[in-house]
């Protein structure tokens, strides 16, 4: 992973969502886990490795319907959900 | 407080499923709306507290983790989620969108978060009577466009306004950006819809007064989801005004336009958006380091509504600027804050190391310079290498409100933490040593819940009293409001 991507997880981890108004109001469950700031502060902690990456964190990272959808909204130009991607394929070849 | 590590917690984590309360939840509102996994109870772990962001910096919580996180759809399903967290002796955590700054739904032991959004339905919007009726877990900026697609406003422009929730605002006792002119959250507020924590629901009545005992709304505003759960509210909304005008107004010095401000508001006029700022905040403003000229402190007046009101209103309020040794200058300042008026400057300040929080207090206008002066030097002497500015906003005719921005380098935990605690216990002493209340509009959460006796004095027990009424067990977000 990019030390640039690297960088924009953290930003995002420590935005309180100002993309959100972007968050589908109907069809994608209305919780928190699902928005670009907490699915970045996740991808954080596993790269920083303060927690395992386990199921429960892949089953995560495979819901980004939510935070795509927020990436349109985001002033700062940051794409979550690609990054997480890039992520994910990362992870794979540990 | 004692720091918890992530992957400590992950690991203890599968030791104790509790499906039963589990199975519970999920018959109440579905099994796909009650969330358990480890991501998920480390997402509600925190809010944007300054503390809670420092901790998560390093791994660590501010609390401790929920057992769950539910998402009722209906008021009848909060209603009973809480007769069970009830039955169940659980915590139970009101949750909107997370954005409130004092750690006030942050979980101090296993509970349940209930989070609002589902709750996200306009009921109304009624133009004849200026009244809207909406559900708590409404996004406000969303519940603004809705207004203004009609022709109307709310008026309610908090920093959070895009992520915040309507819940939240009410729970926390907002106020937004434009409170002058249109008020605080509880001057908008005309009726409630409120979960008690025995389970029943309440409506209060949506008239325009009435003269029938203390007004029931003001029971729950404000009372950050500690003696029930707000579900829905009416709101006064107010025509989309058809005139905006921004100065911007240059004074010697804070006392000077402190001074205007005073005036102004005796004046009987109410400008929509006042900010006040310090020299160093007018420095950062016109994007300088430092600022030096003979009017270095920069008022920023925003005047809404009719062509003939704001005609008046600017004519009168620019006189009384000018008449205390101000002169206008380029409205440029304006347009920058105006254009960045919702984000944050958080992830900013933490991608560089720092850690910035903001103290808002108010006070009579007489108490203002001395509050000023005590404050700034009690949270320099606590942490001399400390970035500390204010400005003034939100002003009444009896008084204003103070906003103290802080900041300092934060590279560890434990020193971090410890300034930062001892930056806040300076400020708060100095500010209640002055007359000053200790919260404007950021509520008291965690953070201050150690001075709310102070602030209350005597008067105190009868929040203490409402808490042991309504809610005898005290499952309702305890720990918070210093309950």
């Amino acid at each position: 992973m990019r030390k640039e991507e690297k960088d924009q997880l953290y930003f995002c981890s420590f935005c309180p969502n100002i993309c959100r108004i972007n968050y589908p109001l109907q069809g994608i469950p209305k919780v928190e886990t699902m928005t670009p700031s907490a699915l970045a502060f996740l991808a954080y902690s596993v790269i920083r490795r303060f927690v395992d990456y386990t199921g429960e964190f892949s089953d995560t990272f495979n819901h980004l319907e939510g935070a795509s959808a927020c990436a349109e909204a985001c002033p700062y130009g940051i794409n979550i959900p690609s990054i997480i991607q890039a992520l994910r394929k990362e992870l794979k070849n540990r | 407080m004692h720091s918890q590590g992530l992957k400590e917690l992950q690991t203890r984590e599968t030791e104790k499923p509790i499906r039963a309360l589990y199975n519970q939840l999920k018959r109440i509102v579905g099994a796909e709306n009650v969330w358990t996994s480890f991501p998920d109870k480390i997402t509600y772990a925190r809010d944007r507290w300054p503390m809670a962001t420092l901790k998560f910096r390093f791994g660590a919580l501010p609390g401790a983790l929920p057992h769950c996180i539910v998402t009722p759809e209906t008021v009848e399903e909060v209603s009973e989620v809480i007769k069970l967290s009830s039955n169940e002796n659980i915590p139970i955590i009101p949750f909107g969108a997370g954005s409130g700054v004092q750690g006030g739904t942050i979980p101090l032991k296993a509970s349940i978060i209930l989070d609002t959004k589902r709750l996200n339905r306009i009921l109304e919007i009624d133009g004849i009577n200026g009244i809207s009726t909406v559900q708590a877990g409404m996004n406000g900026e969303l519940f603004e466009a809705s207004l203004n697609r009609k022709g109307l406003t709310l008026g309610h422009f908090p920093q959070s306004l895009h992520c915040s929730t309507v819940g939240g605002w009410l729970a926390t006792r907002s106020a937004g950006q434009a409170s002058t002119k249109y008020g605080k959250i509880e001057d908008m507020v005309i009726s409630l819809q409120v979960v008690l924590p025995n389970g029943d629901i309440i409506q209060t009545k949506t008239v325009p007064r009435s003269a029938t005992g203390p007004n029931i709304n003001h029971i729950f505003i404000g009372s950050e989801g500690t003696l029930g759960v707000i579900t829905q509210a009416s709101f006064r909304i107010w025509p989309y005004p058809e005139r905006e005008s921004i100065h911007v107004m240059e004074f010697p010095d804070v006392l000077s336009g402190l001074d205007a401000l005073r005036q102004i508001m005796h004046s009987e006029i109410k400008p929509s958006i006042v900010r006040l700022y310090d020299e160093l905040e007018s420095a950062a403003l016109l994007g300088k380091s430092s600022h030096h000229e003979s009017n270095p402190c920069l008022l920023i007046l925003v005047f809404h509504g009719s062509k003939e009101t704001v005609h008046l209103e600017e004519s009168i309020a620019l006189r009384l600027c000018q008449e205390t040794g101000a002169k206008e200058g380029t409205a440029e300042p304006a347009y920058r804050w105006m254009e960045e008026r919702f984000h944050s400057r958080t992830p900013k300040q933490v991608t560089e190391g720092k850690l910035l929080d903001t103290i808002e207090v108010a006070a009579p206008w007489s108490k203002l310079s001395a509050l000023y002066e005590g404050m700034h030097n009690a949270m320099l002497k606590a942490k001399p290498s400390a970035r500390v500015s204010a400005h003034w906003s939100h002003v009444y005719p009896d008084g204003a409100c103070m906003y103290m921005t802080f900041i300092f380098d934060a590279p560890e935990e434990s020193q971090s933490q410890r300034d930062y605690y001892a930056v806040w216990d300076g400020a708060m002493e100095a500010c209640l040593t002055a007359g000053g209340t200790i919260s404007h509009h950021h509520g008291i959460g965690l953070m201050r819940g150690k001075w709310i006796e102070r602030e209350h004095g005597s008067a105190f027990q009868v929040l203490r009293a409402l808490k042991k009424s309504l809610d005898p067990k005290g499952i309702m977000n305890p720990g918070k409001l210093g309950l």
